[in-house]
């Protein structure tokens, strides 16, 4: 029964944290754009991101160790530095895309400007990691993003065409605007599948004090899970089919995500998407700050834990204190939240295989994984999809920037 | 045991089992006629960058030098490292070396950890 | 006068090593260590690509199309007694 509950506690909370300001906003501009011909990259995506992450929890129950200390150990120290670097740079992006994303969520909702909620969010995000344990972080915020059903509910009452949401599940090439096509597929395939997410649940693994018994949890949490959470992002392309699309409309600003839902729901479905995006796009900002400080804590050998009392781990501290600053900044010095979202997304992908390539290498290894070692489906499905997104990316990103 | 796959990068804990850090460097004495014996290792922020950019680590050199004292890496004699739980331990207290300067400044002068905890 | 020398491992990594004749002989990848008489000294160098990969713990074979490369493998293990490293930037075989 105890497995049971945490399997449901685990599926409930991956389904409830997979939303953040990436997912929403790519899977709009692809609804909106292109209706639901890009249902296929939000599955792509959702299920790199579920091997993915069952990969670094079973990486973590089996070897003691999480993903950065095995880099360090098996990489070395120069190529461990550059990953950290890459990862750094893109994530401090998302990172501020996600603090913006929840000052969006306060503007819509008071009519006061965005700016002036960057600093109190990036606090309130600090001082929740500051004083918060792993549990309340990875349970607590994710049990509130189950507010984010509301995109469901919205979808299916506005009567999608299931039709062509089914025809959409299938790659096929742009008959419009193909430059952007890939642009936004890119985007939504780095929303996904963000290396962070995996630095994250590895951690988390060990902070839970995971091990060989947990296999199965594991399994279920990341499939399902993520399974679930990647239905919620097509919920929310079809919404943008359903609202946008037939208007012509693209998304440009925030207001046009909120119309998603208040077109459908009316006035409650207003204030659902602004519960929806504030508390989606905290949780992200915790989770981004966590494993970035995780990454170069472990990597480098210090005292770290988020159950640890933070003035004792005051290298871990200090480093989540200042990357949430830099990113805040990023937004206070007038980055537009929904431009960083979409850069920030498409440069992850584009830097998916110096994260996801030294990880496949690990998940081979059988030093750390005995006998749990990647099967060839596992290797092939994630090695295709990211090096699929590299290449798109590389490709579409200065087509985009040329063209806008 | 290799060098580089078994001991270059790996954990390093103290005594009482406290994350001290990682192998950042290791020397080896050459002697004429005999083969090159394993001395030392380094655990030093200025040690890991100069792996990847000499003048980045010469740079992190000074700013170490100022915060802690320390004109040099701390190295840690060879023979006083075992290899135990998946990590090296040396036969010391971390908060008793240099490679916990920077933590126990911040402790002290940011974070306000209580110095005798 | 003090024929010892203090040598950085970690700064030979990745290093050419030149035959007697200056030909390229491989890049050092690794060191492997002995136990003689209590000292831990370092009884051979691996050179050439087989050695990087058996560094990285032969994990990186088992994805899908590395076996597909196109490369030989190679590997050449050198006893100490043939690496001159009184030039630790320039590592020497001894004839």
């Amino acid at each position: 029964m105890k497995r049971v509950l945490q399997i449901a506690l685990g599926i409930v909370t991956s389904v409830g944290g997979f939303l953040e300001i990436g997912s929403i906003a790519t899977a709009a501009q692809a609804g909106a754009a292109f209706g639901y011909r890009l249902a296929w990259s939000i599955v792509a995506g959702t299920v790199c991101i579920a091997f993915l992450l069952e990969m670094s929890g079973r990486f973590a129950a089996c070897s003691g160790r999480t993903i950065p200390d095995a880099l360090r150990e098996r990489f070395g120290g120069p190529v461990y530095l550059t990953i950290v670097a890459v990862m750094c740079c893109v994530s401090i992006l998302v990172l501020g895309a996600e603090i913006g994303g929840t000052a969006v969520a306060l503007q819509l909702g008071t009519g006061i400007a965005l700016r002036w909620w960057v600093a109190p969010m990036a606090v309130l995000a600090w001082f929740i990691v500051w004083r918060g344990t792993f549990g309340f972080i990875e349970n607590g915020v994710s049990l509130l993003g189950l507010v984010t059903i509301v995109f469901v509910v919205a979808a299916v009452s506005g009567g999608p065409d299931y039709g062509a949401l089914a025809r959409g599940l299938v790659p096929r090439l742009p008959d419009h605007r193909p430059v952007h096509y890939w642009y936004v597929a890119v985007s939504v395939l780095g929303a996904s599948i963000s290396p962070y997410l995996y630095y994250f649940y590895s951690s988390g693994a060990i902070e839970d004090k995971w091990n060989v018994g947990y296999l199965g949890i594991n399994r279920w949490v990341a499939g399902i899970g993520m399974g679930f959470g990647g239905f919620l992002s097509v919920a929310v392309m079809v919404l943008a089919a359903i609202v946008l699309a037939p208007a012509g409309r693209e998304v440009q600003h925030y207001r046009d995500l909120s119309d998603l839902t208040t077109t459908v729901l009316g006035t409650p479905g207003f204030w659902l998407f602004v519960a929806a995006l504030g508390i989606a796009c905290l949780g992200a900002t915790l989770e981004i700050a966590l494993s970035l400080a995780y990454l170069l804590a472990q990597g480098l050998g210090w005292e770290w834990g988020e159950d640890m009392d933070p003035r004792r781990s005051a290298r871990f501290s200090l480093t989540y204190t200042v990357i949430i600053a830099v990113a805040a900044v990023i937004v206070l010095a007038g980055a537009d939240p929904l431009e960083l979202t979409n850069i920030s997304m498409a440069l992850t992908a584009a830097s998916l295989p110096v994260g996801v390539l030294p990880f496949l290498v690990l998940m081979n290894d059988s030093d750390y994984l005995g006998d749990h070692t990647n099967g060839p489906l596992g290797n092939a499905v994630v090695l295709v999809i990211s090096v699929l997104a590299m290449v798109l990316g590389v490709i579409s990103i200065p087509l985009q920037l040329a063209g806008s | 045991m290799h060098l580089a796959a078994d001991v270059l990068d790996e954990q390093l804990v103290d005594v009482k089992h406290q994350k001290a850090g990682r192998i950042d460097g290791v020397i080896v004495s050459t002697r004429p006629g005999q083969p090159p014996r394993v001395i030392a290792i380094e655990v030093s922020p200025v040690t890991l960058v100069a792996r990847v950019n000499w003048r980045l680590a010469r740079w992190l050199g000074r700013l170490d030098a100022r915060i802690t004292g320390r004109r040099t890496p701390f190295r840690i004699a060879w023979d006083a490292l075992r290899y135990r739980d998946r990590s090296f331990q040396f036969d010391g207290d971390v908060d008793a070396t240099p490679i916990n300067a920077v933590e126990h400044w911040l402790r002290t002068h940011v974070t306000g950890w209580p110095a005798n905890e | 006068m003090n024929d010892e020398l203090e040598i950085h491992v970690e700064h030979l990594l990745g290093r050419r090593v030149r035959d007697a004749d200056g030909r390229v002989a491989g890049r050092i990848e690794e060191f492997k260590l002995d136990v003689v008489k209590g000292e831990t000294i370092v009884a051979e160098y691996h050179l050439g690509p087989d050695a990087l990969w058996e560094r990285l713990g032969g994990a990186a074979l088992h994805l899908p199309f590395v076996r597909a490369l196109p490369f030989r493998p190679r590997r050449i293990r050198i006893p100490w007694q043939r690496m001159d490293l009184s030039d630790p930037l320039r590592p020497r075989l001894s004839p």
